[in-house]
């Protein structure tokens, strides 16, 4: 697992968690870091352990083992007041289909001290909420929109958000993560998602989570940065040698040509072991990945590596 | 508390219907319960059943209510939203707990109230019993449903556990009847106090569990323990033990309450019923010598025969209820065999051995009454009328109270009916019942309606008709029954034929229809 430095505060730091259903283990030693004021996107497969991880940390399940602290409390005792501090929206939440959009934001009010009301005013607008519709009544976007609404108007310190953007069409996705990312300034966001487009354009902070295991943890912009599609052409067509660097992963050649993806990528030192390991090359490209195409290519790595 | 009055305020925004249903159904009950004093009883029409549907509505429409507020938040599943809000788990169940009290204890205290008075009884003097009442129906209403919605999340699911409930009771019941003595007088208080000190835990701990935890297996697992708990008492209860304790024997030269010797068969030859399972047996008796001023109730026996092959057969200790009353009469014993051991031994000359289970009750507080021709007040008793020329039937606030009377038919004001037996200077006696500790009955209306059967003699010999009994200036003497001692006494009956003592079948036939 690679994790980055964390700072000197956490909203969320897992350590050793597991989370067993019967036979199932669906976290097997989760340690989560999640650094103040980061927007952190936990990205993996569906069945990964993203939904069970965050509802230890709501403290909708209790871990089998392990320890979840959320805003520098044990996930256990998170309840009752501490909520005036979390808004957490989740995809398939049941809300209380009977009231009307206007009669559910009047009934949260008195729970939040810091319920701001122009800013409900706001987001209601901002999303296109109508007041008199009842919440059963609502699409699946507008009641996803209803809910981010209601955990964003008093003003939490720290929003979880669990698959909030999965199967909503693109335009109320990206009024979602607008909505969301005006109040990400003021808050630590922790999303789930299991489509890394969903997430790419306005994460901070990336974990990706496979079978209960965090496989990386990192910034954004440390992991774009270090990720490089590369491309060698040699002078002539050449035999694979059989020591190449850790950090390659999916080297493969065709004719004169060599490709891989380099994880540690810094210009100087990635061109000096391309040297070191073929010998003068005629020209070496180096593309910045997509997020995806990270995830692909370390995915592949490991399903090939065992 | 400001969150507990936010809760119950959107509970009754979404519950108005299921909220103005249960007040409007009170009030109907009131007004049908009320009604009904007046009008005699007689021939239900299809309107009089509707209405009858009513009573059972009202807490039905309770229960429904109280299930749909707990249910508002549910506390079964994962995805609820109020679950990552900042609801305080105390606060969320005082605003259910406030629910039940405001839109059923409330209501029902106010219906109480009412109906008291309109029975003719000043209500600033039942306020003690009617919290009693308040708290009975808490615990046998209010906290099961609580209980059975903290565990689930829709009515369907509540409807699946009442039926499990009643296949529970159906198995319990099942499992009593198989067990020795469980019918025996005072013995079903093992059982009653140990379901309630169990009921009591499970439900306040599952309740308790549901909201501070929402941990539904855990809860699940304590209903089951409480549940399996309840059986092994009830299996494992010491009734003979119990019996005994409370019935100890008469000590050796003390006089009997009452005189018990068995008389002869009757002279009819009689065919048990071929289809029945038991033969019903019946022993004449002969009672004496309880003492003047006092009844004795029989709560309980034990009949054994003995046959001379060996054979041996047991009623175990049965629930009875007889009284015996100062003077000589008649009374009858009886019992089931079973068909197998009596068609072996129905010949042979048997032995048979009661034990009976007495209490006797003293008269205290007499007061004499003279019958009217419309409702009268007995004092202590509530308000009364004349049922039948035997029969006086009141309305007693709370419970029906402890009572005895006794008439003299000579006194009676009814013209003497043609060909009326003699009396011999008989009295009528009528035992209304003991009371019970409780300051008040369980149900929805504070008052209870009692039954005074007078009858000549003791219980279980038929009351020779015609007789005169009780007409408008007829006066009875009501008394209050002051508990004594509790023996066991016991009686045999020996080298006797079973066959000697069965029923006459058939013991009721209905007339054959005159042809056209």
């Amino acid at each position: 697992m690679i994790t980055t430095e964390s700072k000197a505060s956490s909203a969320i730091r897992t350590q050793g968690l597991i989370k067993r259903f019967r036979r199932v283990e669906a976290l097997s030693g989760l340690d989560l870091d999640v650094p103040e004021g980061a927007v952190y996107a936990l990205v993996g497969p569906n069945g990964a352990g993203k939904t069970t991880a965050i509802k230890i940390l709501m403290n909708i399940y209790r871990a089998t083992s392990g320890r979840a602290e959320v805003l520098g409390m044990d996930s256990t005792r998170v309840a009752g007041r501490v909520f005036q501090s979390i808004g957490y929206v989740s995809e398939n939440q049941q809300m209380p289909g009977w009231m009307r959009v206007d009669d559910f934001f009047a009934y949260l009010r008195p729970f939040y001290p810091s319920w701001d009301r122009s800013l409900e005013g706001e987001l209601l607008k901002k999303f296109d909420l109508p007041p008199d519709r009842k919440l059963k009544e609502l699409s699946r976007g507008m009641s996803m929109k209803a809910a981010l609404a209601s955990a964003l108007a008093f003003h939490p310190r720290l929003i979880v958000l669990d698959e909030p953007l999965g199967g909503l069409d693109p335009l109320v996705r990206d009024e979602l993560v607008e909505g969301l990312l005006e109040r990400a300034a003021e808050a630590t966001v922790f999303i789930s998602s299991h489509d890394l487009a969903d997430i790419e354009n306005f994460s901070s902070h990336v974990g990706y989570l496979e079978r209960g295991r965090l496989v990386f943890s990192e910034e954004m912009t440390s992991l774009a940065a270090r990720f490089r599609d590369v491309e060698l052409t040699l002078d002539a067509p050449r035999a694979m040698p059989q020591s190449i660097p850790n950090s390659w992963m999916q080297v493969n050649a065709a004719a004169a040509v060599v490709r891989f993806v380099e994880s540690r990528f810094d210009e100087q030192r990635t061109s000096a072991e391309i040297a070191g390991v073929f010998g003068p090359v005629r020209d070496a490209t180096f593309s910045p990945m997509s997020l995806r195409s990270i995830f692909l290519a370390m995915a592949k790595s490991r399903r090939s590596s065992g | 508390m400001k969150q507990v009055l936010h809760i119950f305020r959107n509970d009754v925004r979404h519950l108005w219907i299921e909220i103005v249903a249960s007040l409007i159904l009170l009030a109907l009950y009131v007004w049908k319960t009320i009604h009904g004093w007046s009008t005699p009883e007689g021939f239900m029409s299809g309107l009089d059943i509707l209405w009858g549907l009513v009573t059972p509505l009202v807490p039905i429409s309770w229960c429904l209510l109280l299930a749909r507020a707990v249910h508002n938040e549910p506390l079964i599943g994962d995805r609820q939203f109020w679950v990552t809000r900042p609801y305080e788990w105390k606060k969320l169940l005082a605003a259910k707990i406030l629910v039940a009290v405001v839109f059923i204890s409330v209501p029902l205290f106010i219906a109480n109230l009412i109906l008291l008075a309109a029975a003719g009884f000043a209500p600033v003097h039942y306020i003690p019993g009617l919290l009693w009442m308040q708290l009975l129906m808490a615990a046998v209403l209010i906290l099961p449903v609580l209980t059975a919605s903290v565990l689930t999340s829709t009515i369907v699911q509540i409807l699946l556990v009442v039926v499990g409930l009643v296949l529970y009771a159906l198995g319990t019941g099942s499992l009593a009847s198989a067990i020795p003595n469980v019918n025996a007088p005072s013995a079903g208080k093992i059982p009653a106090i140990a379901g309630l000190v169990i009921f009591f835990a499970v439900t306040i701990a599952v309740i308790l569990v549901q909201y501070a935890r929402r941990k539904a297996w855990t809860s699940r697992v304590l209903v089951f323990v409480g549940a399996a708990a309840f059986l092994i008492v009830v299996a494992a209860a010491p009734y003979s033990a119990a019996v005994n304790s409370a019935f100890p024997p008469l000590a050796p030269g003390k006089t009997p309450p009452v005189q018990l010797q068995f008389g002869p068969p009757s002279s009819r030859i009689n065919q048990p019923s071929r289809a029945a399972r038991n033969v019903l047996l019946l022993f004449p008796v002969q009672v004496s010598g309880v003492a003047p001023g006092s009844a004795v109730i029989q709560e309980g026996q034990l009949v054994t025969i003995q046959a001379p092959d060996g054979h041996r057969w047991t009623s175990h200790w049965q629930a009875v209820e007889n009284s015996y009353w100062p003077g000589n009469a008649k009374s009858i014993l009886r019992t089931q065999v079973d068909r197998k051991f009596f068609e072996q031994e129905e010949s042979a000359s048997i032995n048979v051995h009661v034990s009976f289970a007495l209490t006797s009750y003293r008269e205290t507080d007499f007061r004499q009454v003279v019958s009217q021709g419309r409702e009268f007040t007995v004092p202590g008793i509530g308000v009364c009328w004349l049922e039948s020329a035997l029969l006086v039937r009141c309305r007693s606030p709370l419970k029906s109270p402890p009572l005895m009377a006794q008439m003299d038919p000579s006194t009676s004001t009814c013209p003497p009916p043609p060909g009326a037996a003699s009396l011999n200077g008989m009295i009528g006696y009528a035992w209304g019942g003991a009371g019970s500790w409780s300051p008040a009955d369980l149900g929805i209306s504070p008052i209870a309606q009692s039954r005074i059967p007078f009858h000549l003699g003791s219980d279980q010999e038929l009351t020779p008709f015609p007789t005169p009994g009780l007409c408008p200036g007829t006066p009875f003497t009501v008394s209050t029954p002051v508990k004594g001692k509790s023996v066991r006494i016991e009686a045999e009956l020996d080298g006797i034929r079973l066959a000697d003592y069965v029923l006459p079948q058939p013991i009721f036939q209905l007339p054959r229809q005159a042809p056209h």
